[in-house]
């Protein structure tokens, strides 16, 4: 890629609003990510006590592994919901972007 | 502390990764008895053996350049490679060593499959898109885009090959006593035969005889899972709570299963689990290598979505069976020996459980599928090794000029002779020793050297040859020096009373730091090349976000 073709599509108002949503969008659903696994590994280090409450009372199932449970169902939608929302949006503009560069 | 935990702690130091450590355990350490030849799981497995064989035949035709040797000619579909990426973390080690690691020490050991589930999403949203975008065949690619070749090749290969031969012992040892104990066959000839597949697989069928023996198992061994955890299911009714409530009343620890603390002591302990297993899937060369199969940034999202979705229920079908089996094994004096051991150590209670629920038939099958997930994922290492010695090291670095396709080809097929031959004789070399520790470096040394400087490469600009080659280096001394100073060599392996460092993993102050050297010695560079690096990341930051220029884009 020439220097001039780096400047053109950097200043192309679509490249930023490409990577302006998608950066937003990526780094949104990695808190989401990390601050669920933080719950789990930070519960696990300092609040062993409230992992192993259960639920309800005399319920077999605690805090603990309705946490972990759900740490691995969020991984699974916030992946699909990434995936759907890039393949509808953030590849359209893509396309568009490319289209202006003379990229088909 | 009991027998059954004593067996489970080994299980554990080892298998820490997902992926490899088709840990250890009760089958690690020590002798391990041979079994009665197994005859239905030994039909099954040649029946594998020989499917899988022509499909080599046939991806061998199918592998005329360097394109299809290394990423399958771009060619894989993303259902494909999700799949396949799945059966690279759906391994032995997460089927029998994570059910057993549940099974001995209850709510410590559903970290390893959090951490794992915490880990690809992220990659899903920072890495897939952009590696794909920037790179031809390995990671190394994207490392090296704006950065002075050859240093930073040789430090990020070193990295690449420390993973992959410390995962391939691992695996090779744990690889020669699942064998002997399933099938019957002496450790050595077990070793060989691994080996020789393994070198069939990767040198004539290349990436597309890799990824499809993968696929296969990992099908295999989702409708194996899925059907045990269904049986553990139907036994309570459809309800996961009363499987709970039976495991607290068969386990000795009671419900003591449901909480932390059963393994894992201290935040430190923890903290530094929860980041290898993290980061260090983030920087595995054999993973970061499969994005390199298909054709574009949108399939490799899609197969990090594919990967992701069977993974996590996968390890959701691992809960389940891991807690199921205290009812249905535990006090079941079938599956135990006269002094009260569960036969065949930790690592056999899937597979007892299996015998439960699914008779003969069911345990010859899932044999079949442990021994077949084995072989799959040391063909995907040794390919990943391999690739790192002709494509990085001797064509991007050591030859001065251009390298034909042809040339390259023959170069990896040599370094797969090699290190099948490596895996053979340290294999054998490590028979008797507690390999435990050896595991946990692989991913340690993932966590600490690929990973930061990978995930900088591709976000920070100001990020300079001399910064991630110092970085690179700190990781790689940590994580090797503290391991040596840890429980798993300085007390395991020499003898010594007490450790220097006390934790197993040393990811808690491997990995900042590798991050901090790469900050500090990166802006401390003032160089002129550091100057042209920085200038160069303006182009690599439009083609990781455009794809501009990609590599290898669709051929078939």
């Amino acid at each position: 890629m020439s220097q001039s073709e780096t400047e053109k599509c950097l200043a192309n108002p679509k490249f930023k609003q490409l990577t302006q949503s998608r950066g937003w969008f990526s780094l949104i659903f990695s808190l989401i990510i990390t601050v669920g696994y933080s719950v789990f590994v930070l519960g696990m280090s300092y609040a062993a006590g409230f992992m192993s409450s259960p639920l309800t009372e005399g319920s077999s199932m605690t805090y603990g592994i309705l946490i972990a449970v759900l740490v691995i169902i969020i991984g699974m939608v916030c992946s699909g919901i990434y995936t759907w929302w890039a393949n509808r949006h953030f590849d359209v503009l893509k396309v568009e972007l490319l289209k202006d560069l003379g990229h088909e | 502390m009991s027998k059954l935990n004593k067996g489970v702690i080994g299980i554990l130091a080892g298998l820490s990764l997902p992926n490899m450590t088709l840990a250890a355990g009760g089958a690690i350490e020590g002798a391990v008895e041979k079994q009665p030849l197994n005859i239905t799981a030994i039909i099954m497995f040649l029946i594998f053996v020989g499917a899988t064989l022509g499909i080599t035949w046939w991806a061998a035709r199918q592998t005329k350049t360097k394109d299809d040797f290394y990423a399958a000619g771009g060619g894989i579909k993303p259902w494909q490679n999700g799949t396949a990426i799945a059966g690279d973390f759906m391994s032995a080690a997460t089927f029998l060593g994570i059910t057993g690691a549940i099974y001995g020490l209850g709510f410590d050991a559903l970290v390893l499959a959090v951490g794992v589930m915490a880990a690809w999403p992220v990659i899903l949203f920072l890495i897939a898109e952009r590696l794909r975008n920037l790179g031809s065949f390995t990671f190394i690619d994207v490392v090296s885009y704006r950065l002075e070749k050859k240093p930073i090749r040789i430090i990020s290969a070193i990295g690449s090959l420390s993973v992959v031969i410390f995962y391939l012992i691992a695996q090779m040892v744990g690889a020669g006593k699942l064998i002997q104990l399933l099938f019957g066959l002496d450790y050595v000839y077990a070793v060989i035969l691994v080996s020789f597949l393994m070198i069939c697989y990767v040198s004539f069928g290349g990436m597309l005889a890799t990824t499809w023996v993968q696929l296969i198992k990992a099908i295999l061994l989702l409708i194996g899972g899925t059907f045990i955890a269904f049986m553990v299911m139907k036994n309570f009714n459809f309800s996961f709570e009363a499987v709970l409530t039976s495991a607290t009343e068969a386990h000795p620890k009671g419900n003591a299963i449901l909480a932390p603390g059963l393994w894992l002591q201290g935040p430190v302990a923890i903290i530094s689990i929860a980041l290898t297993m993290m980061f260090g899937i983030m920087g595995l060369p054999h993973i970061l290598m499969r994005f390199f199969t298909v054709k574009d940034a949108k399939d490799a999202r899609k197969s990090v979505f594919v990967a992701t979705t069977l993974m996590g229920y996968f390890y959701i079908l691992i809960i389940i069976i891991g807690y199921g089996a205290m009812t249905f094994v535990m006090n079941n004096p079938d599956y135990h020996d006269a002094a009260g051991k569960v036969l065949g150590g930790g690592n056999m209670v899937a597979l007892h459980l299996t015998h439960y629920m699914g008779g003969n038939l069911m345990l010859g099958f899932m044999s079949a599928v442990a021994f077949a997930t084995i072989l799959a994922v040391v063909a995907g290492l040794t390919l990943a090794g391999a690739a790192t010695i002709a494509h990085d090291l001797y064509a991007k670095t050591y030859k001065t000029g251009p390298t034909s396709s042809a040339e390259e080809i023959k170069v990896s097929r040599i370094a797969t002779f090699v290190l099948g031959g490596i895996s053979v004789v340290l294999g054998i070399a490590f028979e008797h020793q507690n390999v435990a520790f050896v595991a946990s470096l692989a991913l340690a040394i993932a966590a600490s050297v690929n990973f930061p400087v990978l995930i900088m490469s591709m976000y920070w600009r100001g990020m300079t040859t001399k910064g991630a080659v110092v970085g690179g280096a700190v990781g790689l001394v940590l994580s090797i020096g503290l391991i040596i100073l840890g429980p798993g060599v300085w007390v395991a392996v020499m003898g010594n009373a007490e450790p220097i460092y006390p934790h197993v993993y040393p990811t808690f102050y491997s990995m900042p730091l590798a991050f901090i050297a790469i900050w500090v010695f990166s802006l401390l560079d003032k160089s002129q090349q550091a100057e042209k690096e920085i200038a160069r990341f303006d182009e690599q930051y439009v083609r990781s976000e455009t794809g501009i220029g990609i590599s290898g884009a669709s051929k078939h």
